[in-house]
């Protein structure tokens, strides 16, 4: 697979990560991810440093596996969770792809992300970087790691993943 | 004083607190949560006259580490000096005012006002005003202090920082009274002491600062508002087997024959202790429960493997339900409040111990995770509804009432807690009548503080 290839076929996978999320599609989100995908959300230090052990610090988000995806999208559809009641609508905007290293099978792509939302008659927006690491799952490419830098994370009231 | 403090009327504050346990009565009047001029007067009377929680040593360990934060309204700089010594200083550069610190943390040993050049040590000591040999000043300029003014107190107990702008304030071990055998139930898990796990994840939610101050001494909410978190725990047993991932049951906190205890102490602190609520197995702590015991012996050993909760008024949590969380209110509006929340741990602890404890506190804890955010909704639900006009009184705090008693009771005693009052049994009761002690102490302060700063006009 050729440079162009390799950023084609992940750019699609990004945009449509956020294509699923905003249209509430959360099963098709949901197939995005590996079995063993981690998903993070590493905290700040600082103004200008991250956490790097999320076995050690705190975390924003570290989900370890499927599992932690499907039991947080089963919360925030199940209607009993008020912060999610009624969802936000959301519209994410993926830009600046590049693609940081590809080999058989697998990628790393960086990207900037806001997610502007309503609800409540009130806007809001997240953003920052992702890195996302992909690997091909037959014809398919798949989330196996999904690392999100949150500048604003002063939290407003709520932060659930379809607001990253 | 703010000068406009000169005119301000008296107010009778009971009016705002309808305490009769002995009629069966205790609500209070909805104003406490929605007017904007009784704000300002707790900013005053209470947080400005009090004592108000600014810190723990565990933020500052290296000299000329700094944290900043605020008194009410007065925005301050927590800093470690180059001797060691902790001290409490104004961020306010004595000769424009500009503060002179903007970063949440850091380390330095001078604080440079950007404006004109003043410079101060880390122990506020102004060390240049700048070009003051051409600068043509007078003799009375020069008699000034040009320091960094210091918060009038600053008392530490066990680490925790609380800091006052009334030189006259009691002293700090008094206005903790009892409460602080709860902070010692956290404290001595290690002979170390606590360390403050690292990564910032702080939120805000529009909301009066009482009701996280409520919410925090509140099991009555687990079953319903926490509903979602119980249901996805029991489904992680289900598919991932007990030991992966593990949590703390809330489903079994309610239904167990786990008992509770709920304490008023005076000046506005509330204390909860739940017994048998969940395995204790399954929290961080348990893994040092043998050297706590040999320590303290088996009742303490067991209260700091427990479910506990002290609220020290009027803005420090330190809550072990799920896990164990520190949280700094800082009330920024009548409607609009901040919560800087930390992960307090035992030094020492072991490593797969402080990565389940790390886990808990993102699951339950963070306005990222799976709890918090229903109860920060909920506040601003509650925000919204208190503004039915034509209601002046919730009927918030009755649950449990009828078993209130004064004194310890059976279980206060086998750890040396004193409260005024307990609430105990069945934790069945998930009480509310703890409230009493919060808002008795919510109106002492208001009051005292009032003929405090009122005396003091000309």
């Amino acid at each position: 697979m050729s440079r162009a290839e390799a950023l084609a076929a992940g750019s699609e996978v990004l945009y449509r990560e956020g294509y699923y999320l905003d249209r509430q599609q959360w099963q098709d989100w949901l197939a995005l991810y590996t079995e063993d995908c981690v998903l993070w959300a590493p905290s700040w230090v600082g103004e200008h440093a991250q956490i790097t052990d999320p076995q050690s610090e705190i975390s924003l988000l570290y989900l370890a596996g499927h599992g932690r995806l499907l039991e947080r999208v089963e919360r925030f559809v199940s209607g009993a969770s008020p912060a999610s009641v009624p969802l936000p609508r959301t519209c994410h905007q993926v830009s600046n792809i590049l693609l940081l290293d590809h080999a058989e099978g697998r990628m790393t792509l960086h990207s900037s992300f806001r997610v502007d939302y309503f609800r409540n008659k009130q806007v809001g927006a997240f953003f920052g970087l992702y890195e996302h690491r992909l690997v091909a799952d037959g014809e398919a490419w798949r989330i196996a790691g999904k690392r999100i830098t949150l500048m604003n994370d002063f939290v407003p009231t709520v932060l659930d993943l379809y607001h990253v | 004083m703010d000068a406009r403090v000169r005119e301000t009327p008296l107010r009778d504050f009971s009016r705002y607190v309808d305490a009769r346990p002995e009629d069966g009565v205790l609500r209070m009047h909805l104003d406490l949560f929605r007017d904007p001029e009784l704000f300002e007067l707790e900013m005053r009377y209470i947080y400005e006259r009090s004592w108000v929680f600014v810190g723990h040593a565990a933020q500052i360990p290296q000299p000329h580490d700094f944290i900043t934060g605020v008194i009410g309204r007065t925005p301050i700089i927590l800093q470690r000096g180059g001797d060691g010594q902790v001290r409490a200083l104004l961020n306010h550069c004595s000769h424009r005012g500009a503060a002179v610190a903007t970063t949440q943390a850091g380390n330095t040993q001078r604080h440079k006002c950007p404006y004109h050049g003043w410079m101060f040590d880390s122990a506020g000591k102004c060390l240049q005003v700048a070009d003051e040999a051409s600068g043509g000043y007078t003799e009375a300029f020069r008699s000034l202090s040009h320091d960094l003014p210091q918060v009038a107190r600053l008392e530490e107990y066990r680490g925790f920082f609380f800091a006052s702008l009334n030189p006259q304030v009691m002293p700090l071990r008094e206005y903790l009274g009892s409460a602080a055998v709860f902070i010692d139930s956290w404290v001595d898990q290690s002979p170390q002491g606590l360390e403050v796990v690292r990564g910032d994840a702080n939120f805000t939610y529009g909301g009066n600062w009482k009701m996280v101050f409520e919410n925090c001494l509140d099991i009555y909410h687990a079953k319903t508002l926490h509903a979602s978190f119980g249901t996805m725990v029991m489904n992680r047993v289900k598919r991932q087997g007990k030991d992966s991932n593990r949590s703390v049951d809330l489903n079994s906190f309610i239904n167990a024959d786990a008992e509770v205890s709920y304490y008023t102490f005076p000046h506005g602190h509330g204390g909860m202790w739940l017994r048998g609520a969940g395995r204790r197995e399954d929290r961080p702590s348990y893994a040092l429960w043998q050297q706590m015991a040999e320590r303290f012996g088996e009742a303490k050993a067991d209260m700091m493997v427990s479910g506990r909760v002290v609220a020290i008024f009027p803005n420090i949590l330190l809550v072990e339900s799920a896990t164990f969380q520190m949280r700094l209110l800082r009330p920024v509006s009548v409607d609009k409040t901040e919560v800087y929340a930390f992960c307090l741990a035992p030094k020492g602890e072991p490593a797969p111990a402080r990565a389940l404890r790390i886990r808990q506190y993102e699951d339950f804890f963070s306005a990222t995770g799976v709890a918090t955010p229903d109860d920060t909704v909920i506040y601003e639900r509650c925000q919204m509804g208190d503004q039915a006009r034509s209601i002046e009184w919730n009927q918030g705090y009755h649950r449990g009432l009828a078993l209130m008693r004064e004194g310890p009771d059976e279980a206060a005693q086998t750890v040396g807690i004193e409260p005024l009052h307990s609430i105990s049994g069945n934790i069945g009761i998930q009480g509310e009548a703890v409230y009493l002690g919060v808002y008795q102490g919510w109106l002492e302060q208001m009051q005292r503080g009032q003929t405090d700063v009122l005396g003091m006009r000309p």
